[in-house]
């Protein structure tokens, strides 16, 4: 495994990574049966590089690639009952799914801290985890706030998405595509009228 | 000498496309085995001009289906290939990063080298792989990002006689369209518009005809249609008459800038390559699939005793074709890329030249 923190540069450095972390671990590309990626939520630019990649290596080696969430991953190593995955959105907003055991119960959004409670599933006692846990309780109406804890989770690394991959190889999963939560911020054009 | 088989792959802008093309380096014309281009129109109709960020979406989902088609269509499996070319610049950001990142992925899985290759190359040598062109030729390349004129001297050597100051002509067509409601793409809607209307109506300005080089200014011709449509505006509705003429008065400045222009730098070619007898005046860009420029640079080609070679429609826009090509002209050469190759959304063809506008940190924009 490799890790390397860094804002900017994942262009140039994803693709030298994984032949050195082929090369690391002994296994030549031409052993590999499957390419696990993580989709995002996150920079966009950063998701779409490694799905790209991924879907490159896999078309190539006629494996699998399977598309991991950061929720998923989360869900995944925590592995609780009732979990919510709450994480930092855009202008104060939160990206948050909700699973139980490891599979969603949720799809993933992301709303206002405001009403996000409100899209919760009632039942249970939530552990939650991500780093907008407080945030969202804050928001929950009185009498249920005493239904969540906030738990820590290890944080995410590519191990992780290597195992959520390797339990999946089997599963006909759909092509990764990445995991923006909000749509390109543009606006349509307001119809022109030359006629009157 | 076997003849190479190179996978072509271009996202720089708002086409996801995927190409196989076969052929030998230094006995052009080559073979378009597959040619496979998911246009995104639709998906910009709505904004009057293409949103990067839509762009990018788009690529990072179709890249790999267009490879695999041009794979299928072309009757090859990625073994059979010797080569994987792609856009690395200039370009969009977005689209660039998520082509680079599927050739490495493609490079890697297959153990295939891996050849960046400059989008203005592709169109350059367009007319070597449909016309087989020998170098040097002269290269008028015009479309909504770029308006140069360069002299492509050898593989790989360019030289440019000059290059618009501001904005290309297919971008003023897209902002004309936009101006006056017509739709996107731009191009193609200006000129039906124009179709029967009176080019002498209006006025349009002719920028930088009256001085010495070759470089090209359009953002004069954009203001110039915004205030005479806002002129007729603030008399009442502006008549279908009145649409045809703006649109083709626009189209004629555009027409003459360009001819006038491609000529002066034909007579510098042919000062400086007085040996050849049949010079060639390539054209490349999806403004080149423009009737009325084709028509006046052949007019103009005739007067300097010049051939144009006009690729067709499909290679004139853009495409992975001539990616796959200038691949296989490159790799013949010897050159190949690591997996570090970083895409460039600025990248000048001739990097010897002095920028003439935007320098930047991340280099000259023209």
């Amino acid at each position: 495994m490799k890790h390397e923190p860094m804002t900017r540069g994942h262009s140039e450095r994803l693709a030298p990574m994984v032949a050195e972390v082929l090369d690391d671990a002994k296994v030549n590309v031409a052993n590999l049966d499957g390419i696990a990626v993580t989709t995002g939520p996150g920079s966009f630019t950063g998701s779409r590089l490694g799905v790209s990649f991924a879907r490159g290596l896999a078309l190539a080696k006629e494996i699998p690639a399977v598309g991991v969430s950061v929720f998923e991953a989360m869900a995944h190593v925590f592995d609780g009952n009732q979990v919510v995955v709450s994480l930092t959105g855009k202008n104060g907003a939160l990206m948050l799914q909700c699973f139980e055991r490891n599979s969603p119960t949720t799809e993933p959004l992301e709303l206002p801290a405001s009403i996000a409670w409100q899209t919760l599933p009632m039942a249970g006692f939530y552990d939650g985890i991500g780093t907008e846990f407080d945030l969202l309780l804050s928001h929950a109406p009185e009498g249920v706030k005493n239904r969540g804890t906030a738990k820590e989770c290890q944080p995410i690394t590519s191990e992780i998405i290597a195992q959520i991959g390797l339990k999946r190889l089997g599963q006909r999963s759909p092509l990764p595509t990445p995991l923006y939560l909000r749509a390109a911020d543009a606006k349509p054009q307001a119809p022109v009228m030359l006629n009157g | 000498m076997t003849p190479l088989t190179v996978l072509g792959i271009e996202s720089s802008c708002d086409e996801t496309a995927a190409s196989v093309v076969r052929g030998l380096a230094d006995a052009p014309p080559g073979k378009i085995l597959s040619n496979i281009v998911y246009d995104q129109t639709d998906l910009h109709a709505a904004y009057g001009g293409v949103v990067p960020e839509i762009a990018a979406r788009a690529h990072a989902e179709k890249l790999d289906v267009a490879v695999a088609e041009a794979l299928r269509a072309a009757g090859l499996s990625l073994v059979g290939v010797d080569a994987i070319a792609v856009t690395a610049g200039p370009g969009l950001i977005g689209g660039l990063i998520s082509g680079v990142s599927c050739a490495k992925g493609l490079a890697l899985g297959a153990n295939k080298p891996l050849v960046g290759i400059n989008h203005l190359e592709g169109h350059a040598l367009t007319a070597r792989l449909t016309d087989g062109v020998a170098y040097p030729f002269l290269l008028l390349l015009v479309s909504g990002g770029h308006c140069q004129l360069l002299s492509v001297e050898a593989a790989g050597v360019y030289r440019r006689l000059g290059t618009t100051l501001d904005d290309a002509p297919g971008e003023a067509f897209d902002k004309t369209a936009k101006l006056m409601g017509l739709g996107f793409p731009g191009g193609p809607a200006v000129e039906r518009k124009a179709e029967g209307g009176d080019p002498a109506r209006f006025d349009f300005p002719r920028a930088l005809l009256g001085r010495k080089g070759c470089d090209f200014s359009f953002s004069g011709l954009k203001t110039a249609l915004r205030v005479k449509l806002d002129g007729l505006r603030a008399q009442g509705p502006v008549s279908e008459r009145d649409q045809a003429d703006l649109c083709a008065g626009f189209q004629a400045a555009c027409v003459e800038a360009l001819s006038r222009v491609s000529g002066k730098a034909m007579a510098l070619f042919c000062e400086s390559h007085p040996q050849i007898e049949a010079p060639v005046l390539a054209v490349a860009g999806g403004v080149a699939a423009n009737k009325a420029v084709r028509s006046g640079l052949e007019a103009a080609a005739r007067n300097h005793g010049f051939s144009l070679v006009a690729p067709p429609l499909a290679l004139c826009t853009d495409n992975a074709a001539m990616i796959a090509w200038s691949g296989l002209e490159r790799f013949a050469r010897g050159h190949t890329d690591d997996l570090s190759l970083t895409p460039r959304p600025r990248w000048p063809l001739d990097e010897t030249s002095k920028p003439v506008v935007g320098y930047g940190k991340r280099g000259a924009k023209a």
